[in-house]
């Protein structure tokens, strides 16, 4: 069975065809990051006319990458939402016109399901798994029971974690998308205990009882720093060094709450021989958050897994493989599914339609 | 070129509109429906259901044609993502029209013998905000007499005769309010694309080989409404990144 999978529901346009033996026969990912970088963030109107111009084209170099023509589809997924719904349109009725056309099925995938299931289309990981995903837009820990059935163990009271390192990066002047070059920057920090020592920084939730994170305080602690930072240019030492504070208090934060959800996870599994904790979105390409929740999953004797960095921000292959994933089990949409810009996991079996 | 199964959709302004034509019958089968919201979920099931009345397939379609602006950003980008995407699944190529150009045309076929001593026509789209979209046409040959584009009602008002001008559109009764009585004589029904009419002009138009001046690309006419942000971002002093 052969999938494609069309993703637009943030800042990359993309299309990817997989099949039911999880090869990625194509993954065309098309990035809107310089359109973005001169706003520091997504506008989502920038977003959703950059999706347009691109769409069609992204499809076409997919479906040639892979060899591929319509009539070789089984189906066509693409995400309906959660995401900026002028920019989630354009890939949805990308999907719905080709369905129609050749008389396909349409799966209207939940983004946050693909990047859920994502660990399956690249680690074989088996139901049920613990999920940590954490990117741009979302932050919550949730267990995988099976396609469809996810139990939130807890989710951002604020900010996202991916958004909490995009702004404070930008408070210390680097570069848009802020994320990769914090990590980079922070890497050069040579005195450890020094930078922590001199730009203390919070680690919010730690301690309390639920697996909930907020990640608002952090980022607000972190502008102060530099905001009391002499007037004139930053030092890159300065910056490198509170960088690293930064990571550190965020890996701590997350040593916390996953650990609790590992807990919460092995009571309710406690005979489970496969368990397992993946991590997915944009958040796990950071190498020392990777790292950190490594030696978790070691010191709570689970196996960890992260999908490739290619895999772990949006791409099509991962809503062609949610595609793959719920066809498997039956499931096929109408023609007349609305755009959600709000779609929780919890409310995955929830579509809505016009009346 | 001659085309022989045209598709026209539209979703630009307060309708969605589908119309596929047949030469073989010379038929049209049309489904218009005015709406404010919805067009996404709608559009899709309506040419599905014309392909399935017409008893023609989809993929059978040789020209798809759509209106490309100016109107609501999201309807018009709505229309122009399934157009390209049809043209893509069909091979069929796509043309685009700008909603000015259709509402023109749909004044002239049915109003040639209304008001003659008019010689201009006054498109008004509705922006929702505080200007207009807005394009002169002229009355006897149909053609623009301007390129399409957002103004206030002085703005307009300055371009036009007053006396030798009629308006249409889904923006006239607030450009009435606006201009008093400086605004010239508006003939209503001409509110929303007709997918019919496009398909006429789309004939008009590869008669003449002249399709490819209609690009599918969208006509917003303003951009995105956005500015730089403005809090400070510090300098950091020799990153390279």
């Amino acid at each position: 069975m052969k999938i494609l999978g069309i993703e637009t529901s943030c800042d990359e346009t993309a299309a990817a065809i997989v099949d039911s033996d999880k090869n990625i026969l194509s993954n065309i990912v098309l990035t809107q990051l310089k359109d973005h970088s001169v706003f520091g963030g997504v506008v989502p109107e920038i977003a959703a006319r950059a999706h347009l111009d691109h769409m069609d084209k992204v499809v076409e170099a997919a479906m040639k990458d892979a060899g591929c023509d319509f009539a070789d589809l089984d189906a066509i997924a693409a995400t309906c939402g959660p995401g900026l719904i002028g920019g989630v349109m354009i890939g949805m009725m990308t999907a719905k016109a080709i369905a129609a056309t050749h008389q396909l099925p349409f799966i209207a995938v939940n983004h946050l399901e693909a990047h859920a299931l994502t660990p399956r289309l690249t680690d074989n990981a088996p139901f049920p798994y613990l999920l940590l995903l954490a990117s741009g837009g979302h932050t919550q820990l949730l267990i995988v029971e099976d396609v469809g059935q996810y139990t939130l163990l807890g989710g951002t009271l604020d900010d996202a974690l991916g958004e909490c390192f995009d702004k404070s990066a930008k408070a210390m002047g680097l570069p848009f998308p802020g994320g990769p070059h914090l990590e980079k920057i922070a890497q050069s920090c040579t005195d450890h205990d020094a930078a922590l020592a001199r730009f203390p920084l919070p680690t919010p939730m730690k301690g309390r009882k639920n697996c909930d994170f907020s990640f608002s305080g952090l980022k607000t602690a972190a502008r102060t720093h530099v905001q009391n930072l002499p007037e004139g240019a930053l030092k890159e030492d300065d910056i490198a060094a509170l960088a690293y504070s930064f990571e550190t208090a965020v890996c701590n934060v997350l040593t916390d709450r996953c650990s609790r959800a590992i807990d919460a996870y092995k009571q309710r599994y406690p005979q489970l021989e496969t368990a397992s904790f993946v991590v997915a979105g944009g958040v796990a390409a950071n190498t020392a958050i990777r790292n950190t929740l490594m030696s978790l999953a070691e010191n709570h004797k689970i196996s960890f897994r992260v999908p490739p960095v290619s895999l772990c921000s949006d791409n099509g292959a991962m809503i062609a493989w949610a595609g793959i994933e719920n066809y498997a089990r039956g499931k096929e949409d109408p023609l007349n599914i609305a755009a959600r810009p709000r779609w929780p996991l919890e409310e995955l079996h929830k579509t809505t339609a016009a009346s | 070129m001659k085309f022989k199964k045209i598709l026209a959709l539209d979703t630009a302004l307060n309708a969605c509109s589908v119309s596929f034509w047949n030469e073989d019958s010379n038929a049209y089968v049309t489904d218009r429906r005015l709406m404010k919201r919805g067009h996404a979920e709608i559009l899709m099931p309506q040419i599905t259901d014309v392909m399935h009345k017409a008893s023609v397939s989809l993929a059978d379609v040789d020209l798809i044609v759509t209106t490309c602006g100016p109107g609501a950003f999201t309807g018009l980008r709505i229309g122009l993502s399934s157009a390209r995407a049809l043209g893509l699944a069909t091979g069929a190529p796509v043309a685009g029209l700008t909603t000015t150009q259709v509402l023109a045309r749909q004044c002239l076929e049915s109003c040639a013998d209304q008001a003659q001593d008019k010689t201009s026509l006054l498109v008004l789209v509705e922006t929702k905000r505080k200007d207009f979209y807005y394009q002169l046409f002229d009355r006897q040959t149909g053609k623009p007499q301007c390129d399409a584009a957002a103004g206030n009602s002085a703005d307009i008002l300055q371009q036009i005769e007053q006396q030798h001008t009629i308006m249409i559109g889904d923006a006239i009764d607030r450009f009435r309010k606006e201009a008093g009585n400086a605004a010239p004589e508006g003939l209503d029904g001409f509110e929303t694309p007709s997918p019919e009419v496009m398909i006429r002009m789309a004939c008009d138009i590869a008669a003449q080989d002249d399709l490819a001046a209609y690009k599918a690309e969208p006509v917003y006419l303003r951009d995105a409404d956005v500015s730089p942000s403005k809090k400070e971002q510090r300098i950091l002093e020799g990153y390279k990144g």
